[in-house]
């Protein structure tokens, strides 16, 4: 015998207490569920609203920087494709050369159009069902409705200009933010170049400043200083502003409710144990220990705690859902029921002790 | 279980009158000893005192002895809940569960293998009278009926020793019968039982009586 309760002694009682007496179970569970929507109503929908802010902000015009040698006269090398690609942060590199002018070259004094020599893979947003990564020097890619322009049967057929000649082999379509390329020929070079324009893509709007930086210090290029690199960095900043802003006021918010729940909370159960000192002392006498009375209150809480917050849970994602038409992240959601189930648990802790201190003798003394 | 008490005095407070003063006294195993004695002389706490659940401002009190006002509260609260009965003056029920779930609670605290326990209470419950009443809450039960099923949270887990504060002041003549022949019955068995009591007659026919003085 080892005159102390069970585990499930604490568990049948906290299942008794839930039901008698109901009001401080109730207003426990009210607490805590209306607590937990405010958390959603308010953090929840800010952060499910700006996750979709940051993630247009994260788009691929966003994430882009284009380096650019307009006058020509800083020597950008294609040899910074390579360099550039391995540069941390950096998804895909790309660029071109100044363009010239082709036209078909069975049909002499025909209509022309823009070829532009390409360094680095075609990246994910020029789409071509011809284009391989075996695509052999020479052969080139013409854009949506350019074939036809210059007056290539099928789509396919050579091409030439200058005095060099190419095939066209197909046809590719650009997408934002190439999509300035779909009215030329791309043509696949067979010896290094000079670039016109380097488009570098970083896997994520808060690298850009990073990466920019970066990509001064290793570009080729003769003359680095004439080189104008364009990126969208108040982008970047928004992004960080938006996170940083959103974490105090998310604190705030959450800090708030968690304080407010503990005192309710401490207060309600304040008010249960005020109504079964009787009870506390009849077990005393019994021989509860101390412990087996803390534990007795914190189990009733706990039961009370669990069920409002599951109940607010359910009503948070719900309003969530409607306000933002976004759904709160798994994340979100087990921080803040967790949170308050912690909150509420140590609001019962005071009352819990209190319960454990209160001399049987005094509460069951007849006079 | 001998208890004895010895150079035993206690006060409320600091500026209140000294009960006991000095009492030494020494209750045996399987003996009936009620407690008597004016108003306000102590009667209840010297049980309080010996339960461990009050302790004294001067003097000892031993458990087979053991000093046991030394240990810690946990481990006088398990004493307790292992080898003390106690019936208080109003039955002291849990007004929101059943009379037999009330019986049980004592068995939960003793650590009791509860189907065991539930056999044991209701075994009292029938013997006292108030088995029809096991599912009844306590406010559908007499005052009588109540101290009953108090009586049989006090014996459900066999205790040693058992404590009494007036357990029939409240009662009508037939169950104060029944209390006090269960109480002298558990004696018999072999249990410590003190009983508080004003009423004389009662105490004249305990094995022993100690009066205590105003």
């Amino acid at each position: 015998m080892t005159a102390r309760p069970p585990a499930r002694f604490f568990v049948i009682d906290a299942a008794h207490r839930f039901r008698s007496p109901f009001t401080p179970t109730f207003l426990s569970i009210l607490i805590l569920a209306g607590a937990t929507i405010a958390i959603f109503a308010t953090t929840g929908i800010a952060l499910a609203s700006q996750q979709a802010t940051i993630d247009r902000i994260n788009s691929p015009e966003g994430r882009l920087v284009t380096v650019s040698d307009s006058e020509g006269k800083a020597g950008l090398s294609s040899d910074s494709i390579d360099v550039v690609a391995s540069v941390t942060g950096v998804e895909w590199a790309f660029g071109v050369s100044p363009a010239l002018d082709v036209s078909a070259t069975a049909i002499p004094g025909g209509a022309t159009a823009a070829a532009r020599l390409v360094y680095g893979e075609l990246p994910p947003v020029i789409r071509s069902e011809s284009a391989t990564k075996s695509m052999l020097p020479d052969m080139a890619l013409a854009g949506p409705g350019v074939a036809a322009s210059l007056g290539l049967r099928d789509g396919v057929g050579a091409v030439s200009a200058a005095g060099r000649s190419g095939t066209v082999i197909g046809q590719f379509k650009a997408a934002p933010p190439l999509e300035d390329l779909n009215g030329d020929v791309l043509v696949e070079p067979s010896e290094p170049g000079r670039l016109l324009n380097l488009w570098v893509e970083v896997d994520s709007v808060a690298h850009l400043p990073a990466v920019t930086d970066a990509l001064r210090a290793t570009l080729v290029a003769d003359n680095p200083g004439a080189l104008s690199i364009k990126t969208s960095t108040e982008l970047a900043g928004l992004s960080t502003d938006i996170t940083s802003q959103l974490g105090r006021s998310a604190v705030l918010t959450v800090s708030a409710l968690l304080a407010t729940v503990f005192v309710l909370v401490a207060a309600v159960e304040y008010a249960r144990v005020s109504g079964s000192t009787r009870d506390i002392g009849r077990r005393r006498a019994l021989g509860a220990t101390r412990t087996a009375i803390v534990l007795q209150v914190l189990a009733a809480a706990s039961l009370s705690a669990l069920v409002g917050v599951g109940t607010g849970l359910v009503a948070g994602v719900v309003v969530t859902v409607i306000a933002a038409h976004a759904a709160p992240s798994v994340e979100f959601a087990i921080g803040v029921v967790t949170l308050m189930f912690l909150a509420a648990l140590a609001g019962a802790v005071p009352p819990a002790i209190r319960a454990s201190r209160l001399d049987p003798v005094k509460i069951l003394r007849v006079p | 279980m001998l208890l004895s008490v010895a150079d035993l005095e206690h006060r409320y407070s600091s500026d209140a009158n000294a009960i006991f003063r000095g009492l030494t006294h020494k209750f045996e195993a399987g003996t009936l000893t009620a407690v008597t004695g004016p108003s306000g002389c102590g009667k209840s706490t010297l049980l309080y005192v010996i339960a461990l659940m009050l302790a004294p401002s001067s003097g000892s009190v031993t458990w087979d002895g053991v000093d046991v006002h030394g240990l810690a509260d946990a481990d006088r609260a398990r004493l307790r809940a292992r080898h003390v009965g106690f019936v208080f003056q109003d039955a002291v029920l849990d007004l929101s569960r059943t009379a037999e779930d009330n019986v049980l609670e004592a068995a939960w605290f003793a650590g009791l293998d509860l189907n065991t326990a539930r056999v044991t209470a209701r075994e009292l419950m029938e013997r006292f009278g108030v088995a029809d009443r096991a599912d009844h809450r306590p406010g559908e039960v007499s005052g009588g009926q109540a101290q009953r099923i108090a009586l049989c949270r006090a014996l459900v887990r066999e205790p040693s020793i058992v404590f009494a504060d007036e357990p029939s002041g409240n009662l009508d003549a037939a169950s104060a019968e029944v209390v006090w022949d269960a109480l002298a019955e558990a004696a018999t068995n072999g249990a410590t039982v003190i009983v508080a009591t004003h009423d004389e007659a009662r105490a004249t026919t305990a094995e022993k009586v100690l009066r205590l003085d105003p």
